[in-house]
């Protein structure tokens, strides 16, 4: 075999490890997190959490009533309601996108989403409780 | 000067491209991409509880939303016929006229009675759907009518007195009669199950193959993941914030409903006492049972069996499960600082997740 056949088989060779690389890490990095909030089923806002300055809240006039919540790095919190029982208040802040915030009298339910979550990775689908 | 390749590298470069093209042939119809699969989620509240529910089909984006429509309009028109707590529900029909006449009622619910009735005789009464006036004496998950102070024996006694399968009778086809006055349905323990196999048959009549039911943690999986992997279920840890798993497992076509103490309880005089109510003592459980997963085909069946198993124990009820083929369990019990993961040899790709013990002797995979 002559030395530039060498040459051009090794380049062929590099240049599809190369490609298959990419094409198996493509996709596989982890998302970021988006908050979504629905009242009574329909999305009402969508944030994403990296354009949000730690520290800032937000007031939501859903149901009849009011909520606010708390956003401070990545963990998000309910900190106000005026619902009754404040069951959405002794709720676990969300900081993945397992569980749920919800305030069953005002119908909303705000969760952590990965933007790429569609995708179907090796991860949980539901979770049963 | 250019260079000539020799006949070798010709064929080992054709070759490869069509390695290349097969490969990337074998991706893109294994992700489903050549079949245009499309995938739509809802999630809303109804049942008292968080719904969400994710198709996956090769319909179009509209016509799935149209399948969703029509799903949720299911779920709230057999939780109207359902609900106790809904005045006007055929079941509240049924109580209001206990002791007076038999109520007739539409098809759905009375599959439903049916079912409980046959839970109430497999489990002999360990899981009984006129265990109503018991969850209303407790009040037990209803935060706007909090108790203040523990029932007395009387109270308990009397409410125990009316606690009865035996005395709900199907006088006529579809006709129910409770038999004393002050008898009380409550399906709370049946109801999801029966609803997660109503959307089930809903989506399949449907032409949808792979979806995701959850009705407030009743997880039923049709089919398999878009890309043909089974769903992975994950159980939640009793100890810790919701959707914090302790276990996860693989399932096909199958539920997984969860009955645990840790997810609603009433709180008397700064003590919680669990929501899962003894049809024979009228009290709340007790024990080291923290939560029973049942894994089933049928939803109705998993939801009540998860109850009773709560109420029966881990031995008693897996004496049963023998009687029980193609339903599986995960037992998670407090027996020492972490709690203790005990899944039945049928679990499938069972892996324990998250500061517990297992039993190494009935499962399959571990991490």
């Amino acid at each position: 075999m002559k030395s530039k056949d060498k040459a051009l088989y090794l380049a062929i060779l590099f240049f599809t490890a190369i490609v298959w690389m990419i094409t198996a890490i493509s996709g596989g990095g982890a998302g970021e997190f988006f908050l979504e909030i629905t009242a009574d089923g329909k999305s009402i806002k969508s944030v994403e959490l990296s354009g949000i300055e730690p520290g800032a809240s937000i007031t939501l006039h859903e149901g009849g009533g009011m909520n606010e919540l708390l956003i401070s790095g990545n963990a998000v919190r309910m900190i106000s309601s005026d619902c009754p029982g404040g069951d959405c208040l002794k709720m676990a802040p969300l900081v993945s996108e397992r569980g749920a915030i919800v305030c069953l009298p005002h119908r909303l339910v705000i969760k952590l989403r990965r933007k790429d979550e569609d995708r179907n990775s090796g991860g949980i689908d539901a979770i049963s409780y | 000067m250019r260079h000539k390749t020799s006949p070798g590298i010709q064929t080992f470069l054709a070759f490869l491209l069509s390695a290349v093209f097969a490969a990337g042939l074998f991706y893109r119809l294994s992700a489903g991409e050549g079949l245009k699969m499309n995938t739509r989620s809802r999630e809303s509240i109804a049942m008292d509880t968080v719904v969400r529910v994710s198709v996956t089909s090769d319909k179009t984006p509209e016509e799935l939303d149209g399948i969703l429509d029509g799903v949720f309009e299911l779920i709230e028109r057999l939780d109207g016929k359902l609900s106790m707590h809904n005045a006007t529900s055929e079941i509240s029909l049924v109580n209001a006229n206990a002791g007076r006449e038999a109520v007739r009622v539409s098809p759905e619910t009375a599959e439903v009675l049916r079912s409980a009735l046959e839970i109430t005789r497999l489990t002999d009464g360990a899981f009984d759907p006129t265990i109503g006036p018991v969850t209303a004496l407790w009040q037990a998950g209803d935060a706007k009518k909090t108790r203040h102070e523990l029932p007395s024996d009387s109270e308990i006694l009397e409410a125990l007195s009316l606690v009865d399968g035996k005395s709900l009778k199907e006088t006529a086809p579809n006709e129910f009669y409770l038999a004393r006055e002050g008898m009380r349905l409550d399906l709370g323990g049946i109801a999801k199950g029966y609803v997660s196999a109503a959307v089930r048959n809903f989506l399949e009549s449907a032409g949808v193959e792979s979806a995701l039911i959850d009705l407030g943690g009743n997880v039923l999986a049709v089919g398999s993941r878009p890309n043909g992997e089974p769903w992975r279920i994950g159980v939640q840890h009793p100890l810790q914030s919701r959707g914090a798993p302790i276990c996860s497992m693989s399932v096909e076509n199958a539920s997984v409903i969860t009955a645990g103490v840790y997810e609603r309880f009433v709180e008397i005089g700064g003590k919680r006492y669990t929501h899962i109510f003894d049809p024979r003592t009228g009290r709340p459980i007790e024990g080291n049972l923290l939560s029973v997963s049942v894994v089933a085909a049928d939803p109705t069946i998993g939801d009540a069996l998860s109850t009773a198993f709560m109420v029966m124990g881990e031995n008693r009820s897996k004496l049963l499960l023998k009687e029980l083929p193609g339903v599986e369990t995960v037992f998670v019990s407090d027996k020492g600082s972490t709690p203790t993961v005990t899944a039945t040899g049928g679990i499938i790709g069972l892996k324990v997740l998250n500061r517990a013990s297992v039993n190494a002797e009935r499962h399959e995979e571990q991490r």
